[in-house]
């Protein structure tokens, strides 16, 4: 009975018998004592070399790691590369076939390198931290017996995204190029654009143990040498183990961590990061992120598009005046809504008065209420349909937006003139240029609608006075966000928020203090004279 | 990092905003009340009056020192700057106090002055804790901007005027209105931060310029609103009203629409209210810290922040508001005139022995 009760309970309730005790992490007791870095260098003897190799790559362990033992005119060597990062046909054809067939003497790193590597980026290394930084980004590195160097090829090659249309930057009129993952092709993007032996594209890499490489460029003859200083300085002094994204890099060399907008261009266009450098601007890259950081800029820059300049100046300067007032309306129009409900009746005609008024009456929420929800509601759906399939999006955006809505107003949940005032608010917010800074309007409109309900258009101009005395304090690269405000002489207010026809668009923000302040001449149509 | 320095611009807009925000509460009010029909005469006299003092002044002033600065004996050092950081301070708790009454009246009759008080107290804290570069870009931002919106309000209502008032009845004569024109000088105290800024300047050089410049502005400022103010409403009616320049503004009629440009206008008050007292307690807190040499002038801005704002709250001012200012009249000319003028020529005469 008591047999067959255990047969029971072991069909029933699966368990894991008493004398195989579970696992207890023990975080107090745990080793966190980490593996010391190695400091290792190539020897003569191929033995040792492979031992160490095996040793430092964790050779049986990590399984994508391949040694391939061969011999050179009788002489021992191997060939070390990850499996899923390299060209093996390009290996095979390259490198090992000649180094296999076609030696007839005794290999030297000399005759290796000069006679029989048929590859045009081939270089030596003697140390092990160098070598493996490369192995671990798609080289391959050759041991020789009695070479105390190895070779190092690079045959790096993996599935990436290919050139698609930037996502964040769309346009109609203008190139659809927009970065990919792959960061040598980004900077190729770059350089397609600019044919400058000026342009300089250094190579750094960040973060102690993912060593993510960055392109770090800047147009030598005419970026400030005090802000490319300054940059330099600050990826090459971030101490942490990894970063991935451009937008954890943009965190680590920012002015200031707090304020709700950023400080740095994230731009997926080969076309914008070419006229920034041109600018005088500088742009940095990361492996893995289809975005290009560009700084120092001022706040009018979160404003312009590419497509501005593509179209002609009167067009352009139109749709940056109905920007500008859907950027306003994103952040003021709740605020400024219910500032006039409560407090400031007589700013409206009596008639449309009453008509709100109308409206209103069978809602039992107040109007700061009615526009929480719906902000929030309206949030809610955006955020969702994000997050879900593209087919499912569309069809959540008509449930979110259209049943819901027309069903809140039904249900007298809502009053039609918030629905309106909301969706003209969020409607300001996508057409903000820069997704990133698009999020800090949408939170600072939660602060205005707040200060509107409670103090009316005195609590709108504190948001206002006290937004804009932060923003003068953030800085860019040590250029102050506000800059473009000031009313230079040469570089005044209406240079920013306007655009000109281009032939008279003839000097530099004088913010970046350029070493060429002159785009073009004076008179640039020489045929016009 | 370096202490920022303001801009040229920066400072005139700063000077300008300082020295005119005083037309958004009582000071059409006081012209009209003084000086009766004679109004525009006394604001273009008593401006010609300061322009002369501030040239003489600026012409013995070393360019890159302050006040302070050129006053070398110790003790008078410490009174000085003692006299004119208590001036400040007590001229920003009167100018928080008719601010907040002002909002009241026009539109947050059921909302406590008090609760007002801390609001504009915020704005006044804030502004002044994050330093004279908010205070400096803050100002070259919105001032041209309200400068511009303000002479268009005020032509706006220009239908409404009585020419005939431009004429005036001089009454007692002459002397009389020379008189008032002194006393006058007292809302022009503001200048006393023009002495105080050549320190804080990016190009001292720019010293007499900023001045031409500040007095050119805020003079076609003055003399438009004050002008206009004073022919604006027969001067029974003008001497009544409690916000001044808003009933001027309440006279606009435009459309159909957008019925009431008073409220808009408010934006443009409540704005230029938080410039003027965020830059009068930073002002204030770094005279008071140069004067007893506190290296760090921004811990004194929320002690006295907090000190102007409390005492503003005090019912007290309520009733007495019109009597306290007007007798400030009488010697807030003398801190912002009379003073600097003898200190300066007491140095020149010095430094020429």
């Amino acid at each position: 009975m008591n047999k067959l009760f255990k047969i029971l309970k072991n069909f029933i309730l699966y368990s894991v018998k008493d004398e195989n005790p579970k696992f207890q992490f023990d975080p107090e007791e745990a080793d966190t004592q980490s593996t010391p870095s190695k400091d290792i260098t190539v020897k003569q003897s191929i033995e040792e070399n492979l031992s160490n190799v095996k040793d430092y790559f964790n050779f049986g362990i990590s399984g994508d790691i391949k040694i391939r033992e061969f011999k050179i005119s009788g002489v021992k060597a191997f060939i070390l590369f990850i499996e899923g990062m390299v060209n093996t046909d390009f290996i095979d054809q390259n490198i090992l076939k000649p180094l296999m067939l076609h030696s007839h003497e005794k290999p030297t790193k000399d005759t290796v390198l000069d006679t029989l590597i048929t590859h045009n980026q081939a270089i030596t290394s003697g140390e092990f931290k160098k070598i493996a930084s490369s192995v671990n980004f798609g080289d391959c590195a050759i041991f020789v017996d009695n070479v105390d160097v190895a070779i190092i090829c690079d045959v790096k090659t993996w599935d990436r995204r290919g050139i698609d249309a930037p996502l964040t930057d769309a346009v109609i009129m203008g190139p659809h190029e927009g970065f990919n993952e792959n960061f040598k092709i980004n900077t190729a993007l770059v350089r397609k654009i600019i044919r400058d032996e000026n342009l300089i594209i250094e190579n750094l890499s960040v973060g102690a143990q993912s060593k993510t490489p960055c392109a770090f460029m800047y147009m030598k003859n005419i970026a400030n040498d005090e802000l490319v200083e300054e940059l330099k300085k600050r990826i090459n002094n971030i101490s942490c183990d990894y970063i991935y994204q451009v937008s954890e890099l943009e965190q680590f060399i920012e002015d200031s961590s707090f304020s709700l907008v950023p400080q740095m261009l994230k731009t997926e266009r080969p076309d914008k990061t070419a006229e920034s450098l041109i600018e005088g601007k500088i742009a940095v890259i990361l492996q893995g992120s289809p975005f290009a950081l560009v700084l120092p800029i001022t706040i009018s820059e979160f404003f312009t598009t590419v497509e501005d300049k593509n179209l002609r100046f009167p067009y352009s300067n139109m749709i940056r005046i109905i920007r500008l007032l859907g950027i306003l309306a994103s952040i003021l129009l709740p605020g400024f809504y219910i500032s006039i409900l409560n407090f400031h009746h007589e700013m409206i005609p009596t008639n449309l008065l009453f008509a709100i008024e109308a409206t209103r009456e069978a809602i039992p929420f107040s109007a700061l209420t009615e526009l929480i929800i719906m902000e929030i509601s309206f949030d809610l759906i955006r955020e969702a349909s994000i997050r879900v399939p593209s087919p499912v999006g569309s069809t959540l955006g008509i449930i979110g937006g259209l049943i819901i809505g027309q069903a809140a107003v039904s249900a007298n949940v809502v009053s039609p003139i918030s629905i309106i005032i909301v969706a003209l608010a969020g409607i300001g917010s996508f057409a903000t240029p820069d997704y990133s800074v698009s999020f800090g309007f949408r939170l600072s409109r939660y602060f205005y609608t707040f200060l509107g309900s409670i103090f009316g258009f005195l609590g709108l101009s504190l948001g206002i006075f006290i937004n804009i005395s932060i923003l003068c304090n953030v800085n860019s690269l040590g250029v102050s966000m506000m800059k473009s405000l000031d009313n230079d002489e040469n570089d005044n207010i209406f240079r920013y928020l306007f655009s000109y026809p281009i032939w008279k668009r003839e000097l530099r923000h004088s913010y970046l203090h350029a070493k060429h302040q002159r785009v073009q001449q004076h008179i640039s149509r020489k045929w016009a004279k | 990092m370096s202490e920022y320095k303001l801009e040229t611009k920066e400072a005139i807009a700063l000077m300008v905003n300082l020295l005119c925000n005083k037309l958004f509460v009582l000071a059409p009010f006081y012209l009209k009340q003084i000086a009766g029909n004679t109004a525009l005469i006394v604001t273009a006299t008593f401006y010609l009056v300061a322009f002369t003092l501030w040239s003489i002044c600026s012409k013995m002033n070393d360019i890159d020192k302050d006040l302070l600065d050129i006053t070398t004996n110790h003790i008078l050092r410490k009174f000085l700057g003692s006299i004119i950081a208590l001036s400040i301070t007590v001229v920003t708790i009167l100018t928080l106090r008719q601010y907040a009454e002002g909002i009241k009246v026009m539109a947050l009759q059921n909302t406590p002055i008090n609760l007002i008080i801390v609001v504009f107290g915020v704005a006044m804290l804030s502004g002044a804790f994050l330093g004279l570069k908010s205070i400096g870009k803050t100002n070259g931002f919105f001032v041209p901007l309200i400068f511009i919106v303000t002479l268009i309000l005020v032509f706006a209502t220009f239908k409404r005027k009585d020419l005939v008032n431009l004429f005036p009845v001089f009454g007692n004569g002459f002397g009389n209105i020379a008189t008032s024109s002194i006393i006058m000088l007292s809302m022009l105290f503001e200048v006393t931060i023009l002495f105080m800024l050549p320190s804080v300047l990016k190009a001292p050089g720019d010293f007499q310029k900023i001045g031409r410049y500040t007095f050119l502005w805020s003079g076609i400022c003055f003399i438009s609103v004050g002008g206009i103010y004073s022919i604006s409403s027969p001067g029974h009616q003008s001497v009544q009203s409690y916000e001044p320049f808003f009933r001027l503004i309440k006279q606009i009629e435009f459309g159909n629409f957008l019925q009431r440009f008073d409220s808009f206008f408010l934006i443009l008050y409540c704005i230029s209210a938080f410039l003027y007292l965020s830059a009068m307690l930073y002002f204030g807190a770094n005279i008071f810290a140069k004067t007893f040499d506190i290296k760090k002038s921004k811990r004194l801005i929320l002690p006295i922040g907090l000190i102007i704002s409390f005492t503003s709250a005090v019912n007290f001012l309520e009733e007495y508001m019109f009597y306290i200012v007007g007798k400030s009249n009488y010697i807030l000319w003398i801190i912002a005139f009379a003073i600097p003028l003898t200190i300066l020529l007491i140095s020149k005469l010095r430094s020429t022995e």
